[in-house]
């Protein structure tokens, strides 16, 4: 082999490492949530820039907004959390985090718990998963969830190897899935530090009727409970403080009754635990039914504002964060909440909505 | 292990990557090692068959060296009792459980109460193709062609090789192992090549024929369903996905073995650019009929029984009948054998009888096709009755192929007379009626665009043209656009991941 073969395949093998990579960009996980930008937002934080990180699924990424929690007190509680997250994956979430950040607070919602092992849906592993950087966290993360999926009657864990490798499954998406946008291969990275926003969702009312309520606990699932208390076992371990919350909504009795399961064991565990789905918690946030959620199981924009506003009254009183607001360091947080502001501006100016 | 899998990539790249850094006299010991590896994936029990096979070819080959030139005799008593037990080891493992299944009923309809008990071995892999190359080999030593080999770790390599074990090509000793021994230095251009080829390969395998899978499984088994076009559809998509299937497996294989600068023999050459059925049969699976003229055909035409019916036939018929006579049987015998050597089912005797009909047919018949020719006025060479010819003959295969393919023969024959119906036939609806073949618009569209390439690259070749030579003579640009798009091209479309199943190669289960 010749010194100019030697460059050129040397030359020839680099294209094509980009080559594929910009294969592998294209041919990602395309869903309405946008994941990715959460995640690629999330990555390109400075590093520790993080009070607090907010895991959960989409009953905590519509309901803390960041951004208002950083105007009014200067904590930088980040979100973290994706539409139906499971909770057996928030361990590895937490490790992802402590590579880049060091927070003082990790925020956990519990609604999760009421994940079975049979509900389980693929989507809910991939959007996590496929949106992680690659390394052993990642495959953790993957056998952790397949092996948890492993034990409901849905066929998730099929093809492992598509979990390690989504190419392997999006390839296929040419096939009438795909847009010129797609092609551009940009990484769009969500702008509110973790809050979803929707053009449809975020400023609908839908009034919810009043669900009867109830202290009673039980009827968790063994292996949702056997996830939690590893996860309890692995809190033990942090250096930082735990909060786990309960998010409002209006959920059927078998639900509640999970989730009031779920709060006991950690509460067993000595951990606070802030329960705001019950009537008095809700009137306390402010929280009416008839005006602030967009469906029983989200509050709209004005649910949202309430909410953070309390958590965020609660974390300031509670935990000792630090305001941020002056520190040049935090300016991407000023920009955060000016861009979420606009666009919740926008969204109010539109008749229709 | 699959070709079509990263792990067959990764075991590949593993072992191109230490044969260049192995020492020249231990690379032969990792390509044994290798094979060995490659083969215990398939499970243990396999290998005891393939150990069986070596053993013994490799002593009866010795056994047969001691001899001298005139003790015939002796060699072919041992010769006899190798090809007994090889040939009876593929009989018992591939055919005897058909053979039982079969004359179960026969027994029944004379009152018999009798029930053949039924092997239950899984057929090991490759074993219709190691046991022809290692008796090809036996049947050489017998005929003195060269000397036995004298090292059973060197033969053992020689019937395991891993890139041709699960599809062939069925090599001669003479040609591939003393490529094993011979000196391999790590050149660029063989390993580009080798890589090329693979890529050809994967391209004609994951676009194109486990594309065609999805059509072709979807209307063989309800044919009755469809129109007579698109039963004919579903017919020529089998013969082009079998092509592409077995060629781009061999092309895999030709192209790892030619990264390590070990070259197999060619196994296709554009078969269905064949004018004949004949020619078809030196094109398609070359080594396989290669192998069957040189140790079933010759043998056969050779013989005392021969020369006598020739001389009977000659004094009896006149002209070419007279003199081809004694070659109708043997030639009968070899297309039936590679018929039934594909699988054991009514579908590949019925091959066999049919390709074997076929041939004699023309044999017999060609006299007065070359009368009617000479009567039209059609000229040797002229390019329309060339292209009628190509047609022709792919037709006849296909139909040859569709037998084997359908759910039972009397299916296959019921799919010729639905696709060969033009009162069945919906040609204006067609484009609409194709959806509802499996593949949706976008899949069609890529199958087509991926089959004018399949066929316009052949095309270039069957003209003389040398296409990775004539790759690597464009500018760098170009040919690493080329490069880019093929593996692009077999990501991006390629039949593979959750959603589809990754097919197996058809000639692995030969």
């Amino acid at each position: 082999m010749t010194v100019k073969e030697k460059k050129r395949a040397i030359i020839f093998v680099a294209i094509l490492i980009l080559f594929l990579a910009y294969l592998l960009r294209v041919f990602d996980l395309e869903e309405r949530e946008r994941t990715s930008s959460f995640f690629d937002a999330f990555y390109a934080e400075k590093e520790n820039t993080m009070d607090a990180v907010y895991f959960g699924t989409s009953a905590a990424n519509r309901y803390w907004i960041p951004t208002k929690a950083y105007e009014k007190h200067g904590m930088t509680v980040y979100g973290l959390s994706t539409a139906s997250q499971p909770m057996v994956l928030i361990k590895n979430l937490i490790k992802e985090v402590e590579k880049t950040q060091d927070p003082q607070l990790y925020i956990l919602e519990l609604r999760s718990s009421i994940q079975k092992p049979d509900g389980f849906n693929e989507v809910f592993i991939r959007r996590v998963t496929d949106n992680m950087k690659m390394s052993q966290n990642r495959i953790d993360a993957i056998n952790a969830s397949l092996d948890f999926a492993a034990k409901g009657i849905n066929k998730v864990t099929q093809e492992r190897a598509s979990y390690y490798f989504p190419f392997l499954k999006y390839h296929a998406r040419w096939d009438g899935d795909m847009d010129f946008f797609d092609f551009t291969a940009i990484e769009t990275r969500t702008r509110y530090k973790g809050f979803w926003t929707s053009s449809k969702k975020t400023m609908r009312i839908w009034p919810q009727p009043e669900v009867e309520r109830t202290d009673k606990s039980g009827c968790m699932d063994d292996a949702t409970e056997e996830v939690l208390l590893d996860l309890i076992e692995f809190c033990d371990g942090l250096s930082a403080e735990v909060l786990f919350v309960v998010s409002p909504y209006y959920p059927d009795m078998t639900q509640q009754v999970m989730i009031n399961d779920a709060a006991e064991i950690v509460k067993q565990a000595g951990y606070p635990v802030l329960e705001m789905n019950t009537s008095e918690k809700m009137k306390e946030i402010g929280l009416e039914g008839e005006k602030d959620f967009y469906n029983s199981t989200h509050v709209n924009w004005n649910g949202a504002l309430k909410y953070t506003d309390y958590l965020s009254e609660h974390i300031d009183k509670n935990y000792d964060l630090k305001d941020r607001r002056d520190d040049p360091k935090y300016k991407s947080w000023d920009k955060a909440a000016e861009s979420l502001n606009k666009r919740i501006e926008k969204m109010k100016s539109r008749e229709k909505y | 292990m699959s070709f079509v899998s990263g792990q067959f990539l990764l075991f590949v790249a593993v072992v191109v990557v230490l044969f260049y850094v192995v020492p020249q006299k231990y690379k032969w010991v990792l390509l044994l090692v290798a094979s060995y590896s490659f083969y215990l994936f398939g499970g243990v029990k396999p290998v005891i068959f393939i150990l069986l096979s070596t053993f013994s070819t490799f002593g009866a080959g010795l056994m047969m060296g001691r001899y001298e030139k005139k003790q015939k005799k002796e060699k072919r008593r041992i010769l006899v009792l190798l090809l007994l037990l090889n040939f009876g080891i593929l009989l018992l493992l591939k055919y005897y459980n058909f053979f039982a299944e079969n004359i179960d009923p026969l027994f029944r309809t004379f009152e018999y109460d009798i029930s053949m008990p039924l092997v239950n071995i899984m057929l090991p892999l490759g074993i219709s193709f190691y046991t022809f190359q290692a008796m090809g080999y036996a049947i050489d030593i017998y005929r003195g062609k060269y000397e036995p080999e004298t090292n059973l770790a060197h033969f053992a390599l020689f019937v395991s090789f891993f890139p041709q074990i699960m599809q062939g090509p069925i090599s001669r000793y003479n040609q591939l192992a003393p490529q094993f021994f011979a000196e391999h230095r790590f050149e660029y251009k063989k390993v580009k090549f080798g890589i090329q080829l693979m890529l050809w390969g994967f391209f004609k395998k994951m676009v194109i024929a486990d594309r065609m899978a999805i059509l072709v499984d979807t209307v063989f088994p309800y044919y009755y369903g469809y129109d007579g076009d698109q039963v004919f559809v579903a017919m020529f998509c089998y013969a082009i996905q079998i092509y592409a299937d077995f060629s781009g497996g061999i092309d895999i294989t030709r192209g790892l073995a030619g990264a390590m600068g070990i070259e197999l023999v060619q196994n296709f050459q554009r078969p269905y650019f064949a004018i004949t059925v004949p020619e078809y049969w030196r094109r398609w699976h070359m080594s396989l009929t290669n192998w069957m003229r040189d140790y079933v055909f010759f043998p056969l035409t050779l013989s005392k029984m021969s020369n006598k019916l020739g001389r009977c036939s000659r004094k009896k018929f006149k002209g070419v009948v007279g003199r081809q006579i004694p070659s109708y049987l043997p030639t009968f015998i070899v297309f039936f054998l590679i018929g039934v050597w594909h699988g054991a089912s009514w579908g590949y005797i019925a091959f066999g009888f049919y390709n074997g009909t076929v041939i004699v047919l023309g044999m017999m018949l060609k006299p007065l096709f070359e009368a009617v020719n000479k009567k039209l006025g059609i000229k040797e060479g002229n390019t329309l009755f060339r292209i009628w010819q190509i047609i022709r003959t792919f037709l006849i295969m296909m139909v040859g192929k569709t037998l084997v393919r359908a759910v039972s023969v009397k299916d296959g024959i019921l799919m010729t007379l639905i696709a060969f119906d033009p009162a069945r036939w919906d040609i204006p609806h067609l484009p609409w009626n194709m959806v509802g073949m499996g593949l949706g618009k976008n899949q069609m569209l890529v199958l087509m665009i991926s089959c004018i390439i399949f066929f316009f690259v052949s095309f270039l070749q069957e003209n003389g043209l040398q296409m990775r030579e004539t790759i690597s003579g464009q500018r760098t640009r170009v040919r690493w656009t080329i490069y880019l798009l093929g593996i692009a091209a077999v990501l991006i479309f390629g039949i593979y991941g959750p959603g589809y199943t990754a097919g197996e190669f058809i000639y692995r289960n030969f």
